[in-house]
């Protein structure tokens, strides 16, 4: 959770405010529909459909997402009940709950993550590794 | 050709010796023109028509942001074009957030910059059939105006408490580009196309020509944050949400309360977009984009 207290590439703390572009979707807001972004993203709310984003995502302690995931990076903290293709590093926070088959490149799940679903990951030499089932880790 | 609107308030007592200076600078540098005043049976609207009727080239407005937003609108209303006919604005009075985000810090500066003549071409915003240049506000921040006091006046962080506690919220929908629905129980929302505050991070992206939407949902944590609020620094509200969007559509109970540059507004529902590279204005070195 200490990654949310300092700035990370462009990323600010619990304030909303942030560089141009970025998107920031509060808690107690609730998101429907199919949403994409050429910027940073932020959750710390409620979403359902789709999420798009060709930069980073974060999803807060706090967030609900009932959506299919798209990102180029992404940090998950809460709760996603959706699939989650992720191109470069994906990382599962202890407090993330996932429900869902994930595609990444680099994967990180810190001890305390809850995960169930297909894990399919690429090499470096863009070879892609067999899935693998996996449950409550 | 120059065409210059003098809004009533400029005859006042206390502008007569500043606008005899700029009178007077105005014309050592061959800046003269047409002079037109408002009065109770003439209106901003028809002095701002009239200009355009004679094919001004360069439209010096003489007041606030009040008037500078009525003689925009109604120029863009009939029509005028950028590359045709310049808008200015010599500051007088409050509020002028407007011309210092252009650059123009008081009256002197504005004086020169007209005489340098540098331009630019803005964006302004379009909610239904009114066009914007700073922002919107539905909610408590519009709640917070009358049609008497169209002041963006300053409140402090006690009196922002009282009015917090006060406030009931009320829930609107917001459709953002046709993609997607956002649902809120209301505190405040703002879009920005150009800020009309010192909070650099309420800018729009201009590059994108996305407008700036934030969302701020009630809760009674807000009242910890009154100075926030008494700044109007909305962004930085901890519950605060910010989406970019080109087209915005907000809807709601009619008894949401509405304000456009400050001023009160209609009602929901709302439809707001970018118009880029709708007017060109002379603009100041300090500018704000």
């Amino acid at each position: 959770m200490a990654m949310f207290q300092r700035k990370e590439e462009g990323f600010t703390s619990n304030s909303a405010a942030g560089p141009v572009g970025e998107t920031v979707v509060g808690h107690s807001v609730k998101l429907e529909g199919d949403f994409s972004s050429d910027e940073n993203v932020r959750i710390d709310g409620t979403v359902s459909g789709t999420v798009k984003t060709n930069k980073n995502l974060i999803i807060g302690e706090r967030a609900s997402v009932e959506a299919d995931v798209f990102a180029d990076n992404a940090t998950i903290a809460g709760r996603v009940n959706g699939n989650i293709d992720v191109k470069t590093k994906l990382e599962l926070l202890e407090t993330a709950r996932v429900a869902g088959d994930i595609k990444t490149g680099v994967l990180s799940i810190t001890a305390g993550a809850i995960f169930s679903g297909q894990c399919s990951m690429s090499t470096e030499q863009g070879e892609a590794v067999d899935a693998v089932k996996t449950e409550k880790k | 050709m120059y065409h210059y609107i003098y809004d009533s308030f400029i005859g006042e007592r206390r502008f007569r010796r500043q606008l005899a200076a700029i009178e007077h600078k105005l014309t050592e540098l061959g800046i003269v023109g047409e002079r037109e005043r408002v009065t109770p049976i003439r209106t901003v609207e028809e002095i701002m028509k009239l200009g355009l009727a004679r094919h001004a080239k360069t439209i010096v407005v003489f007041g606030n942001d009040y008037t500078f937003t009525k003689a925009l609108n109604a120029g863009l209303a009939a029509g005028m074009d950028p590359t045709e006919t310049v808008l200015a604005i010599i500051p007088f009075g409050e509020p002028n957030y407007i011309a210092k985000r252009l650059g123009l810090r008081g009256e002197a500066v504005s004086v020169q910059e007209l005489a340098a003549r540098k331009t630019a071409t803005i964006d302004v915003g379009r909610v239904n059939k009114r066009f914007f240049i700073t922002t919107v506000d539905v909610g408590f921040e519009a709640e917070h105006k009358t049609r008497r006091e169209q002041v963006l006046e300053k409140i402090s962080a006690f009196t922002a408490q009282h009015r917090i506690k006060k406030y009931k919220p009320q829930a609107v929908k917001i459709l953002i580009d046709n993609q997607y629905l956002v649902t809120s129980p209301l505190f405040n929302l703002t879009v920005v196309n150009l800020n009309n505050e010192p909070d650099d991070l309420q800018r729009a992206d201009h590059r994108e020509k996305k407008l700036r939407l934030t969302v701020v949902p009630y809760s009674e944590q807000i009242i910890n944050q009154a100075s926030l609020v008494a700044r109007r620094e909305y962004g930085r509200l901890a519950n605060a949400s910010i989406f970019w969007a080109q087209e915005i559509k907000i809807a709601g109970p009619k008894t949401v309360k509405i304000a456009t540059d400050g001023v009160l507004y209609d009602m929901l529902p709302l439809r707001i977009e970018m118009i880029p590279k709708a007017a060109k204005v002379i603009v100041g070195k300090g500018r704000a984009f």
